[in-house]
């Protein structure tokens, strides 16, 4: 079945079983920042922003996303560099593997649209359903500080399409 | 893996319409809310997904009789961001939804969903407590108790609406839950509610749940409550009564012992959370 919805701003279109998952879809489509870790909602790795919320696509089918708005993370840099969230993440050693930063960088990046100054403990909750085997998670939660307050004394990052709170 | 056995895919815009693919179906046809359980559990004989996702089921409104009608596929997001349904129970909702799974879940999983589902739930203990009710669509609509609809077995049928009756003045309602990390499923759960007519419980539920059931009120635990003053000594002894009343089930994760003293600890923690609650004012 054929199903049409905007990818990183642009309109896509896309021929799948009906029975395919929205990872199964996205990764089909070379959309590889979208990680299988488990496939059963439990890690995060997969996490894509679906209107602005951050969903995990192995719990999606694709035909769920017809007529709708994806952002992953090969939309959230641009031409100039990396969108603050990465270059924070980066910056706070909220990176090692690599495996889990995409799907965090998703939940973090819905976490800062509805809430651009979040605490502590609000990170810690818009976080909770990504796994993270390598960094304790202490630099994670810097890092989406650190984004916040960088996003906060420059002018709004457009990205790819932009902010997702519309 | 994609779910080979699935070779249709709908997406109704008319009730009526989902309904009847349903219908037709003759099982090989399911009902598709966020699709959080339907993914990983999809049954054999599925060939056919019916995506409701078009049919305007995603609503929160105010009910004739002052109650809220809540669409069946509300996500729990919707439901968490919206103030009356959050605030309802003094409380007890918006606290329950913020501990269901995290963000990322909790953006695509529906009401409806949940409640068709019938397992393992923190949900279901706290619709119990409030006395929600359930509207089904099978060709015509029918509304059901909760406790009614978890006991019937009805056949294939659209969930349409959840209900939650008028707030009572005097009432309030707290829940609580144990899990062995923030994210996994409750060992055991609860979920209370007091109505108090002139410092007298005139009204009381008591429902505990835990992993692999989806929660059962108690009875004995409610009499024992009701028809006296909500005092720390009323509540002690309603705890006591619960925890002996229940038997719930032992496993690799947890005894029944510690599942049924959890079982006590819940029942006081969330009645004493309602006796400040109602001090503030309850609903
Ligand atoms: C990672 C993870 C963590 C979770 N954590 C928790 C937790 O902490 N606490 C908790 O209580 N639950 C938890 N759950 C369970 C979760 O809440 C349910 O999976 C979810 O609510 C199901 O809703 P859905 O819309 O995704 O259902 P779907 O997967 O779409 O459907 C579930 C079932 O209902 C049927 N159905 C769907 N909508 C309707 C309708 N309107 N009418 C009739 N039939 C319908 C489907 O055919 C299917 O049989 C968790 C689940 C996951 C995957
Ligand atoms: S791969 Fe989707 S949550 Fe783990
Ligand atoms: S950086 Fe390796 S899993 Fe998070």
């Amino acid at each position: 079945m054929r199903v049409t919805f905007t990818l990183n701003g642009r309109e896509t279109h896309a021929d799948v079983a009906p029975g395919a998952t929205l990872m199964e879809l996205l990764r089909g489509q070379g959309t590889v920042s979208v990680k299988d870790g488990c496939a059963r909602g439990d890690c995060g790795s997969c996490a894509v922003l679906l209107d602005g919320r951050a969903v995990t696509a192995c719990l999606l089918f694709a035909g769920q996303v017809e007529g709708r708005r994806l952002t992953t993370a090969e939309g959230l840099a641009d031409e100039v560099g990396l969108h603050p969230l990465q270059q924070a993440l980066l910056e706070a050693g909220g990176v090692q593997c690599g495996f889990c930063t995409p799907g965090i960088l998703m939940a973090a990046k819905e976490l800062l649209d509805r809430e651009p100054a979040p605490t502590h403990q609000q990170i810690r909750v818009g976080l909770a359903g990504n796994l993270c085997r390598c960094t304790g998670y202490t630099k994670i939660v810097e890092g989406v500080h650190d984004a916040a307050a960088m996003l906060a004394s420059t002018r709004p990052h457009a990205g790819a399409e932009g902010s997702d709170d519309d | 893996m994609p779910l080979t056995q699935i070779t249709h895919y709908h997406r109704p815009d008319q009730l009526d319409e989902a309904w009847r693919l349903v219908r037709d179906g003759d099982g090989a046809a399911r009902l598709l809310g966020g699709g959080t359980d339907l993914v990983v559990r999809c049954p054999p004989e599925a060939t056919a997904l019916v995506d409701l996702a078009e049919v305007g089921l995603r609503y929160v409104e105010p009910a004739g009789d002052g109650g809220l009608r809540i669409g069946a596929m509300s996500t729990f997001t919707d439901l968490l961001e919206h103030p009356e349904v959050a605030a309802y129970g003094a409380g007890a909702v918006g606290e329950m939804l913020a501990q269901v799974g995290s963000v990322l879940h909790r953006n695509s999983a529906t009401i409806g969903g949940h409640v068709v589902r019938s397992r393992l739930s923190d949900v279901l203990p706290v619709l119990l407590a409030l006395d929600a009710s359930v509207v089904v669509y099978t060709g015509e609509q029918a509304t059901w108790s909760i406790a009614e609809y978890l006991d019937a077995d009805l056949g294939p049928h659209v969930v349409v609406e959840v209900r939650l009756p008028p707030p009572v003045a005097g009432s309030a309602a707290a829940f609580v839950r144990f899990s062995r990390t923030e994210f996994d499923h409750a060992l055991v759960n609860a979920c209370c509610r007091v109505d108090l007519d002139q410092g007298v419980v005139a009204g009381a539920r008591v429902v505990i749940g835990e992993s692999v059931t989806v929660g059962r009120r108690v009875p004995a635990a409610e009499d024992e409550l009701t028809g006296g003053p909500l005092t720390p000594q009323t509540v002690a002894a309603t705890a006591r009564v619960a925890r002996e009343a229940v038997s719930l089930h032992d496993d690799w994760i947890a005894s029944a012992d510690y599942r049924n003293h959890l079982a006590g600890v819940a029942v006081e923690r969330c009645l004493t959370t309602v006796t400040d609650r109602l001090q503030k004012g309850g609903s």
